[in-house]
């Protein structure tokens, strides 16, 4: 019995600390109603359980909540386009037009995968043609130009000149040996 | 008369602009107009079917797959373009390039080489406002590079630094503060101004290190450390270190700007006025003092 009680104080400080957090996020007068929290006992936490998922306020702020990731065409103020943030959270832009991405799953369930899966995982991939026109037009002309970052860990991707259709500069001159 | 008429239409032609894709008409069956066909000739629901999306024309928002979890929002976040807005930019201009803009006479390599000598050639640009911090000197053609030349950049690699001195040259990297490099890359649009030269400021704290390394032959680093490290970079990449204390060109080779300067021959506080050919310095001593510190 004793034991079970240890194991439940810090849960009750731990809500605690969560609806005073809430609190300040959201502005919502809202006052956590656990009181003497270290000195509550295991009975008590049914009585002194946070009302604030039940709150209708909180509620209705949760259920309006529309997630703005699609691209703007026109925004309000200036009427300019904008990127849609989540793609440049999520994929990375190559000079020449490509993109890069990460792979699905490549945290999850990590104790099931075979290692050579979990190496798979870690490795980032390109988007097809078709993905990156799409996400070109996702985000702004800022984002298309080249950067001349130095010591770009991407820095030998930006080029594809060791392909003689997609290489820029011309192929050195090498002459015939005697 | 027939030829009357030719004649006359020849010297009307003389007289009228030259043909070009401006005045010309198109060719005949080029622009196709769109129509709205009535009966067989595409009539009906005019191509965009019965029912659905085509007929009611309700364009699906960039990225939405009706109802599958999108492409865009599939794949876990990775963090890309972490602090980006900070990070400084050093468009790269190559050994190569270099050694055309000096056999070409773009560039004068009798003098010290800086920023501003490669803007004047016209064949590089830099935006200050897209944080851009200068020349990054690229190892491209440096198997080839041949100029003996004394310049400053803003940022090289150790490879560059090597066949840069291998071929009797010296080189500095040097920082520009953004107000330093608006004056820098049009220097005439500068003076016009008739503001003083500012001071240059010192680098931010990230790229202070750099800087004041003797082996990326920072301009804060001791001059005697620096010749120490021409020798170990030159037992590294095995060559003979050319000895620039006998060559001719000696003052040219170790002619270095001051760290608050920012133009060769021009200090800090003085105001070149173009039209009369004048420079105006500061007098009062608060300002010598300012400039000066």
């Amino acid at each position: 019995m004793l034991g079970r009680l240890m194991l439940f104080r810090p849960i009750v400080v731990n809500i605690a600390k969560q609806t005073l957090k809430n609190v300040q996020l959201s502005n919502v007068i809202v006052k956590p109603q656990v009181k003497n929290f270290s000195f509550s006992t295991a009975g008590n936490i049914t009585l002194n359980q946070p009302k604030l998922l039940s709150n209708p306020r909180i509620q209705s702020l949760a259920n309006n909540i529309i997630p703005a990731r699609t691209v703007t065409k026109y925004s309000y103020r200036k009427g300019k386009r904008k990127s849609v943030k989540t793609v440049l959270q999520r994929f990375y832009r190559l000079a020449w037009g490509g993109w890069i991405r990460t792979k699905c799953g490549r945290n999850k369930r990590l104790w099931k995968k075979s290692s050579a899966r979990k190496r798979r995982l870690r490795q980032h991939v390109f988007c097809n043609a078709t993905q990156s026109t799409l996400l070109d037009k996702m985000v702004g002309s800022y984002w298309r130009t080249p950067k001349y970052y130095v010591d770009d860990p991407y820095e030998p991707y930006h080029v594809r000149d060791e392909f003689s259709i997609t290489s820029k500069k011309p192929r050195p001159y090498f002459p015939p040996e005697k | 008369m027939g030829s009357s008429a030719a004649d006359k239409a020849l010297n009307l032609l003389r007289y009228l602009p030259r043909v070009c894709l401006a005045n010309i008409r198109d060719n005949p069956g080029a622009v196709k107009k769109s129509r709205r066909g009535r009966g067989q000739h595409g009539g009906d629901y005019h191509g965009d079917g019965n029912k659905g999306s085509g007929q009611r024309q309700n364009f699906m928002r960039l990225g939405y797959e009706t109802g599958n979890n999108p492409f865009y929002l599939r794949f876990p976040w990775e963090p890309y373009y972490k602090g980006h807005h900070l990070r400084r930019q050093y468009p790269p201009l190559s050994l190569e390039q270099l050694q055309l803009f000096v056999e070409t006479n773009r560039v004068d390599a009798s003098k010290p080489i800086d920023l501003v000598s490669i803007m004047n050639t016209g064949l590089y640009q830099i935006f200050p406002d897209k944080h851009q911090f200068g020349v990054h000197l690229t190892d491209e053609g440096a198997d080839l590079f041949k100029c003996k030349v004394n310049i400053e950049v803003q940022w090289a690699s150790e490879l560059v630094i090597a066949s840069v001195e291998k071929a009797g040259g010296t080189i500095t990297t040097a920082y520009y503060d953004q107000h330093s490099l608006q004056a820098m890359i049009n220097t005439k649009k500068f003076f016009e101004r008739g503001i003083p030269i500012p001071r240059r400021m010192m680098p931010p704290p990230d790229a202070i290190e750099y800087y004041s390394d003797p082996c990326k032959r920072g301009y804060l680093a001791d001059p005697e450390e620096i010749s120490k490290e021409r020798l170990v970079l030159s037992q590294k990449y095995g060559y003979v270190l050319p000895n620039i204390e006998k060559d001719k060109d000696y003052t040219l080779l170790t002619e270095r700007k001051d760290p608050r300067q920012i133009f060769h021959g021009l200090h800090p506080g003085w105001v070149v006025n173009l039209k009369d050919k004048t420079i105006l310095k500061p007098q009062n001593e608060d300002l010598k003092e300012y400039y000066a510190s």
